[in-house]
């Protein structure tokens, strides 16, 4: 073993190697002194000096030095490193020594790894978790606060970390039940809504921590903000269905009275009423075949019997049914078809019914004297079909919505031309159990641009 | 009053502060909410909600009060209750601003807003909401930087305030039917620079308390 006598100074001291020393000295000047007397004393001194620095020596090499090396090795446990192994394998107290403390470290070595896993796999659980989680202690500090927090809330989980958490999420109602849940250990659900970075809603479950005996309570976010929007959307849509189909009712129910009352005797009125009437049944029977036609096509009832069809037979075939109209109010319709279109896979009665609403709206919308091209052609990968109007246009802030079911830029107007509000919610669910989508852009005042896409 | 227990209620202060903030920050974003949807029912809960409010100003304002009365706080200490009492007089106005706005949505209903310029209020509120709240964490954090940088960011909303001023007359001026709805179209849009201009007032307070100077950043 190698070392050098500084170091050796410096970590064991020169006291105990003097103090060794001079003791087996003066032993060794003793004993020779005892039955020699004769000799003087440097002579006796001159003759223990080797026993005294040979005995040293062992002393040194068997017990300080190791030692020395075992209190080094703890040292370093004590600073966390356990990887240093004492390399001693004596077979006396001291090898014992060294094996004892080489077993502690190993044991404690896996002790620490064995938990640092568990760690590492509750922190991976943690922030792979679809779910936010908060987590408080008895005194409403924070914990821990997973990614999904983090970012759903936009805060820090590592300097909210022991902070009250009111500091941490300002929300009046999430600190309410916290509390809530804390004081009366009770298990609680509710939802809240968090304004920033964006407004959402989340549904929070807080639990008491169970077997902790520091106490608090665990809060798991969930985001249902998607989950209430679309049910105000089916809310808002059963009232706006509701609305569609009692209004014509009314009107029914108001003539047929009248009749009842005597109007019947008076032919002419009567004859005008049930033209009235008429054509309120008819309106009704519309939107009622509208809604049927919707939910069997967005609830996949009715799938697209595809076959090959030519994409120019089909706008002809709806330019024979709706160029009377067209020509009535003096509109001017083109048709334009880019040659060599190949056959599209695809249901030609829906297709058919695609077509005709979106050329059926554009008539309605478009002033006497207007134009309106349908177009045909290829692009890409993919058949669209245009069609181009001078009419009314639509406001910006609606394109995007024109798609909803019985949405209506403008209510009285629609109903006036006899439109369903379904139109162009047909149109697009059509298209998608194709595999196709629709776009629009207008300018208002100036016309609009219906595009439909049917992949080849 | 030993100082741990000082530290310790002027630290629950700031924390009932942050309470009534984000009471003020729901209020702010449902009296715009309900105004953009004509939502009567949730202006009507912004409207009673400012009890609540009402009610957490007067309490956290006695505290403070009471704080400096008992213990005649110096230096930094006396700056905490100071801003404390200026924070909440400026949560207040904002909440009372919130109250307006739902008023207006209350007196609009029947009225389809359809004045074009009323598309810009929801970033109006959105940025409005923003400061409030950079106002609040720089308060937290003590964060004199934030403070400035959302102080900027009422210039922004002052120049969009200009903006739905004179698209408003515009429309108004065009189609005399839209004069009601034009005209609570003003009043939103101003409560909503006013709500910045107070947030601004937090940031202010934040910088008081931090630095003891007085900035105007307005």
């Amino acid at each position: 073993m190698k070392f050098s006598t500084a170091k050796l100074a410096r970590t064991i001291g020169w006291r105990p190697i003097v103090s060794y020393f001079l003791l087996i000295f003066v032993f060794f000047a003793l004993l020779k002194l005892y039955p020699v007397t004769r000799e003087n004393a440097f002579g006796v001194a001159l003759l223990s000096l080797p026993f005294a620095v040979l005995l040293a020596w062992i002393m040194l090499k068997r017990v300080i030095f190791p030692l020395n090396l075992i209190a080094e090795a703890a040292q370093e446990m004590a600073r966390g490193n356990l990887e240093k192994e004492i390399k001693i394998y004596t077979n006396d107290e001291i090898g014992d020594l060294a094996r004892s403390i080489n077993l502690l470290a190993s044991r404690l070595k896996h002790t620490v790894e064995d938990i640092t896993d568990e760690k590492n796999r509750m922190h991976a659980i943690l922030n792979s978790m679809a779910d936010g989680v908060v987590a408080v202690d008895s005194a409403g500090r924070v914990l821990l606060v997973n990614p999904v927090v983090e970012r759903a809330l936009g805060i820090s989980g590592q300097a909210s970390r022991g902070k009250e958490i009111v500091e941490v999420v300002r929300h009046y109602d999430f600190e309410k039940y916290l509390k809530e849940a804390l004081v009366n250990q009770l298990d609680l659900r509710r939802e809240i809504q968090v304004l920033t970075p964006d407004p959402k809603i989340y549904s929070v479950h807080f639990t008491p921590l169970k077997g902790s005996d520091r106490g608090g309570v665990v809060a798991l976010f969930r985001d249902v903000t998607e989950k209430r929007q679309l049910e105000q959307l089916r809310n808002e849509f059963i009232a706006n269905v509701s609305h569609e189909l009692r209004t014509p009712m009314t009107s029914i129910k108001g003539f047929l009275e009248t009749l009842l009352d005597g109007a019947l005797d008076d032919r002419d009125a009567a004859e005008h009423f049930l033209k009235i009437m008429s054509a309120e049944t008819e309106r009704l029977t519309r939107l009622i075949d509208d809604l049927f036609a919707l939910s069997n096509i967005e609830n996949r009832k009715v799938l697209p019997k595809k076959e090959p069809i030519l994409l120019e037979d089909v706008v002809e075939k709806v330019v024979s049914i709706l160029g009377q109209s067209a020509s009535d109010k003096d509109i001017e319709l083109t048709t334009s078809m880019a040659e060599d279109l190949p056959r599209v896979m695809a249901d030609e009665d829906m297709i058919t019914r695609v077509i005709i609403n979106l050329l059926d709206n554009a008539i309605k919308y478009t002033h006497t004297g207007g134009r309106i091209s349908v177009e045909a052609g290829r692009d890409g990968e993919r058949i669209f079909v245009r069609v181009t109007d001078t009419g009314i246009g639509i406001p910006e802030e609606s394109l995007s919505r024109v798609f909803e079911r019985l949405y209506r830029v403008d209510r009285a107007r629609s109903r006036e031309c006899g439109g369903t509000g379904l139109g162009l919610a047909i149109v697009k669910h059509i298209l998608e159990v194709h595999g196709g989508s629709i776009e629009v852009t207008s300018s208002l005042g100036r016309g609009s641009t219906f595009t439909a896409y049917l992949p080849l | 009053m030993s100082r741990y227990a000082f530290d310790k209620s002027l630290r629950e202060i700031q924390n009932d502060i942050l309470r009534m903030g984000s009471l003020v920050e729901q209020a702010i974003f449902d009296s715009v909410d309900s105004f953009m949807n004509q939502d009567v029912t949730v202006a009507a809960g912004v409207i009673m909600g400012d009890e609540r409010i009402d009610e957490l100003f007067l309490e956290i304002e006695d505290k403070c009060v009471k704080i400096i009365a008992t213990q005649q706080p110096i230096a930094k200490d006396l700056r905490v209750a100071i801003t404390g009492i200026k924070i909440l007089l400026s949560l207040e106005r904002m909440a009372d601003h919130s109250v307006d706005i739902a008023r207006s949505t209350m007196c609009l209903t029947g009225h389809p807003m359809i004045v074009r310029p009323v598309q810009e209020i929801p970033r109006m509120a959105r940025m409005a909401r923003q400061m409030v709240k950079d106002g609040l964490d720089a308060y937290v954090n003590r964060d004199v930087e934030k403070a400035k940088a959302m102080c900027a960011m009422d210039d922004q909303v002052d120049f969009i305030f200009s903006h739905v001023f004179k698209d408003t007359l515009a429309c108004m001026e065009e189609n005399p039917q839209v004069v009601v709805q034009g005209a609570y179209l003003l009043y939103v849009s101003r409560y909503l620079e006013r709500i910045a201009d107070h947030a601004t007032n937090i940031g202010e307070a934040v910088i008081y308390l931090v630095t003891g100077e007085r900035r105007e950043l307005n």
